[in-house]
């Protein structure tokens, strides 16, 4: 049976293309992108999550551990990750929810069962966005899951990285209504020490894409300190207009709202915790910068 | 694309009029009180029909009137606006109990002058005692209905009956003159019944009456007054009123609203519902368009003044019931939209103006309700969601998809069905010709289940309620407590239902209503008043209270007691009547640990519609007293706080008196956890033709949402699937500030609140707390 370890499925979403859309979140991503928002779905293997807000401090998880995997400190509970076996038993003993799988394996079925839910709201331009992580990572059960999308009419868009081998692209881009990529830095150099990959890939894919005259929305996740400087933007602009079609570019925001992930996995965040989103005008200064290229931007 | 109707201004006259309006103090009023109690002294032998009558004829004669500057439509029953008024007939025990506190009491006060007090105590309710709808149903079936009280709430005991839709097309096309004269003719065919005619005569001549002295104080008052003209015009059109039927635009929005003036005065009631006035009032509108008399502006200034008015007539209910509908809600509901006879959209130019005046104003009345279907215009659907985002939380969505097959199950008749509107909150009803009786009573299925689980036993007091149906100590399978809950219903089910009989008898005995009757299709042509039966339609409905808490238990029990073996039944039956003291992480697991009704869980959502229908299904084998159906509804309106005071702890892990969940179908605050579209499936599987009675659903927004046109947009595409699902109601409010902030102290009831950003999903409870903060302060609509 073809699986997935899903993150989430997150239904009436409304940024993740167009119309009303349930976008799966699929673990694993061959990127480590320093401002990861989905920092849960950078490892491919399920693992114990503890969410602090809502735990209550019973350790009622510690009680039921036998493997010696949690303990308590200032922080609240800790993971060993190496000694958890994911025998489940402390997620059965925590009364709220705290604890608990970070992802669950799903099958190509099951996931199409979850897209059938909202079929009433998907309307002709709603439908399904695979997400993660990188949807491209677990290629047979992206692919399996868009073209059961495909045999049931539910418009299928993908949210992605864009680092794969071509081959892996074109199958996606067949199977595909919509591929929204990222492009986050346009020097190569940059892009490696902050994302860990690469991005000629990246961008050969893109100019491929643009030739086959893919419907493509690029966005530009504007990271304080990594990728909102104008030469970033004046160089991504110059690349994207000199695509063979005109493609639609996006401009995200910072989203300051995943700080609590890194302290629930006791990673490092990044950014100041009082980063906050880039101002408007800025990120409206950053936008004239694709305009005066030709390029439409939102 | 908006139209030139989207976009019209705001007059000056119509701000002006809101502002001193709601700058006005509000105060009790004994003003028709004592007029009545005059009536009922000199007159006491007269036949009921004939004292309630002259009694009504007798307050539209004398009652002092009031036309503030600025005003282009006139009318009141009193001269302060907001006034709560006393009225004595239907009940004053509560009053004599409560009048002193009326202006401290936390909800809904109302101030009152030493003088009233007196002249309460010493003349009006010495005279009355033991003489009212409330005194004499304590003395017919007092004892019974506190014994049952706390599971079947029995309504209408101490005020006349409301929620009913008049004929206001067939008052437009008569007039008072006109239907005085068809009285007369009546008359002489029922030679046998002259005095329910006579009835009915005085209380229409008293109507011509008020008119004229509107007519006669604006004439008075043009001699000093800049606006003499516009006064002028008032005392032309108050005048022609009462002499013919309304040819103008202008004259058919006076003549509406002076016909719920007078019922009001006649019945002093929740709820005399216009019904679907951009259908009725549009000949009226197009043919003063089309000749050049009205133009689009001063038809929306007009319909905004009427707006004003639905806003100053509130409805004084005693503190006790005041809590069970917050906010003195006097049910001006009018209905936008939807279909016409052939099933075609019956969409015009003036339900735009009506959601242009909801936009500008954004008060609480008129309860504006925009009816929708598969042939609804985009345009439409637009608008309404553009007017939602705005935060009044109106217009609220009746779906004629789920509503017209609803009523014909009941009998109603397809061109009536077609045509329905809404009375008092979201109550279904055809128009001009039922007397729906929406309220009959509450039943609280939840304090059943508490009942069911304690042998019987009220687990806030100790004290018998129910029948000795076993613990759930007793109860080895899930069957078991399937049955003790049917048992425990059954018990309550037959004396409620002979209760609402006797309430029905006694309104038809002692609030006989002639004018009410006047505008009710088939009273005046078979001679019957309207609370005995006159109407076309007789139904009753009765709430089935509340289906996602019956759920949530339900599911909590089958999974972790007799599913899964989690949880021990004695250790959780002795949590439930101890309130889950010393029992906290239980609690916490039947919380949070089994399946709950909201998320699209089939199973889960099926427990709640087979308590509905079958509760549907028991109420179908009863035929009230006018002859006609019983209906279900599912709704409690602001009940579900007071009603979950009276409820012991619960094995969802709802603690006891907490409130039960909102609306009627909504899920419990907070344990939606998957979003709007998995509360719709969910509500969706409630299949609409059990609730015939009407249903409520609450859904609430955060505002940014309604920001873009894109958000609107996929607004709409949520509306659609609304439509498609085929659910009755729903309701959309845009979270405020004071929502929030509430999340923050208690996010566990705000769980389902979710942060949409691309590529990102988090709850807003698992959020840091300072980020928490900055959405809050992001957030507008503070002054909403």
């Amino acid at each position: 049976m073809i699986t997935a370890n899903v993150f989430d499925i997150k239904r009436f979403s409304i940024n993740d293309g167009d119309g009303i859309r349930t976008t799966i979140f699929i673990k694993g991503c061959p990127l480590a992108c320093k401002w990861c928002q989905n920092p849960e779905g950078l490892i491919p293997e399920i693992r114990l999550w503890y969410a602090r807000n809502i735990c209550v401090g019973c350790k009622s998880c510690i009680a039921a551990c036998g493997h010696d995997a949690l303990r308590w400190d200032d922080r609240g509970i800790a993971i060993d990750h190496k000694a958890c076996t994911r025998c489940g038993k402390c997620v059965v003993a925590c009364p709220t929810g705290a604890i608990r799988f970070d992802a669950k394996t799903m099958s190509v079925e099951e996931t199409l069962e979850e897209i059938e839910k909202d079929r009433p709201f998907y309307g002709p331009d709603g439908g399904a966005t695979l997400s993660g992580g990188e949807c491209m990572a677990s290629p047979t059960f992206s692919l399996e899951v868009l073209r059961g999308c495909r045999a049931r009419g539910i418009n299928a868009q993908i949210e992605t990285s864009l680092y794969a081998r071509p081959e892996v692209v074109d199958a996606f881009s067949e199977t595909t209504d919509k591929i929204i990529a990222d492009i986050k830095l346009i020097d190569p150099a940059r892009h490696w020490l902050a994302t860990g990959v690469d991005n000629t890939l990246i961008l050969s894919n893109i100019r491929r894409l643009a030739g086959k005259g893919e419907n493509l929305l690029i966005r530009v996740p504007l990271i304080p300190g990594f990728t909102d400087d104008e030469e970033n933007i004046r160089g991504i602009a110059k690349f994207v207009s000199s695509l063979e079609k005109d493609i639609l570019v996006e401009l995200l925001n910072f989203n300051p709202m995943c700080r609590e992930k890194y302290e629930s996995l006791r990673a490092t965040y990044q950014f100041d915790p009082d980063q906050r989103e880039i101002p408007r005008e800025r990120v409206n200064a950053l936008k004239e910068i694709l305009t005066e290229h030709g390029l439409v931007a939102i | 694309m908006k139209s030139k109707l989207d976009q019209l201004p705001l007059s000056l006259r119509v701000q002006k009029l809101k502002e001193v309006m709601f700058a006005e103090e509000r105060f009790a009023s004994i003003e028709q009180a004592k007029i009545v109690t005059d009536v009922y002294r000199a007159h006491g032998e007269l036949p009921r029909n004939i004292l309630r009558a002259l009694a009504l004829k007798e307050a539209l004669e004398r009652i002092e009137i009031r036309i503030t500057e600025g005003e282009l439509i006139v009318g009141n029953r009193t001269t302060g606006v907001r006034a709560g008024v006393i009225f004595p007939e239907s009940g004053l025990s509560w009053v004599d109990r409560e009048i002193e506190s009326l202006p401290t009491r936390p909800q809904d006060p109302f101030r009152i002058r030493e003088e009233d007090v007196r002249s309460f105590k010493e003349e009006i309710f010495p005279f009355w005692q033991g003489k009212t709808l409330e005194d004499i149903l304590d003395d017919r079936i007092g004892d019974e209905m506190r014994a049952i009280g706390k599971v079947a709430k029995i309504n209408q005991t101490d005020h006349a009956q409301g929620h009913i839709c008049p004929n206001t097309e067939r008052w437009l096309k008569y007039g008072p003159a006109g239907l005085i004269a068809e009285a007369k003719a009546e008359r002489e065919q029922h030679t046998d019944n002259t005095v329910f005619y006579d009835g009915l005569i005085l209380s229409l001549e008293g109507a011509c009456l008020f008119m004229r002295r509107y007519a006669a104080l604006a004439r008075e008052m043009a001699d000093n007054s800049v606006r003499r003209e516009e006064l002028l015009e008032i005392a032309l059109v108050c005048d022609a009123l009462s002499e013919r039927a309304p040819e103008s635009f202008r004259e058919a929005v006076q003549a509406s609203w002076f016909l719920y003036v007078i019922l009001q005065m006649e019945s002093n009631a929740s709820s005399f519902s216009p019904g679907r006035m951009d259908q009725y009032l549009l000949p009226y509108y197009e043919k003063d368009i089309a000749s050049g008399t009205l133009t689009h502006e001063s038809a929306l200034e007009l319909i905004e003044c009427l707006f004003l008015k639905f806003n100053q007539i509130v409805y004084l209910r005693s503190s006790g019931s005041a809590k069970y509908f917050a906010g003195f809600p006097i049910g001006f509901n009018v209905a936008i939209g939807g279909q016409d006879e052939d099933g075609k959209t019956a969409e015009n130019e003036l339900t735009f103006l009506f959601l242009r005046a909801q936009d500008h104003l954004l008060l609480p009345q008129p309860n504006l309700s925009a009816r929708v279907f598969a042939g609804s215009s985009d345009h439409f659907l637009t608008r309404c969601s553009e007017v939602v985002g705005k935060g009044s939380g109106m217009p609220q969505f009746f779906n004629d998809e789920a509503v017209i097959p609803a009523l014909k199950s009941k009998g109603i008749s397809d061109e009536d069905a077609r045509n329905y509107a809404i009375v008092g909150c979201v109550e279904l009803t055809t128009m001009g010709n039922n007397l729906g009786w929406s309220d009959a009573a509450m039943f609280n299925l939840v304090k059943a289940l508490e009942l069911a689980l304690n042998d019987g036993v009220c687990t806030l007091t100790g004290k018998q309620m129910g029948a000795h149906t076993g613990t759930l100590e007793d109860f080895e399978t899930y069957g078991d407590v399937i049955k003790s809950l049917n048992t425990q219903i059954d018990f309550f089910f037959e004396r409620m239902i002979r209760c609402c009989e006797v309430v029905e008898q006694a309104h038809a005995e002692l609030l006989p209503s002639p004018f009410l009757s006047c505008v009710i299709d088939n009273c005046m042509k078979i001679g019957i008043d309207v609370t005995a039966g006159g109407a076309h339609y007789n139904l009753s409905g009765i709430q089935a209270i509340q289906c996602a808490n019956v759920a949530d238990s339900l599911a909590a029990l089958k999974t972790l007691v007799y599913d899964e073996n989690l949880v021990d039944r004695k250790e959780l039956h002795a949590a439930l009547v101890n309130n889950f003291e010393n029992a906290e992480l239980l609690r916490l697991r039947m919380l949070n640990k089994a399946p709950k009704y909201g998320n699209d869980i089939e199973w889960v959502d099926a427990i709640a519609f087979d308590w509905a229908r079958d509760f549907a299904e028991r109420l179908s084998r009863y035929t009230n007293v006018r002859g006609g159906p019983y209906q279900m509804g599912l709704y409690t309106v602001s009940a579900h706080v007071p009603m979950g005071q009276n409820v012991g702890a619960t094995p969802d892990g709802r603690f006891a008196k907490e409130p039960l969940a909102d609306g009627g179908m909504s899920p419990v605050y907070g344990r939606d956890a998957k979003g709007p579209t998995a509360v719709l499936k969910s509500v969706s599987r409630v299949k609409s033709e059990y609730g015939s009675n009407g249903t409520l659903l609450n859904m609430k927004f955060l505002p940014s949402l309604f920001h873009t046109e894109l958000g609107v947009a996929k607004f709409v595409r949520l509306l659609r699937a609304f439509i498609e699902l085929k659910i009755i109601h729903v309701q959309f409010n845009v979270v405020n500030r004071e929502d929030l902030l509430a999340a923050q102290k208690q996010p566990e009831l705000y769980k389902s609140l979710t942060i949409r950003v691309a590529g990102y999903t988090a709850y807003f409870i698992e959020l840091a707390h300072d980020l928490q903060r900055e959405i809050i302060a992001r957030t507008e609509f503070s002054e909403l």
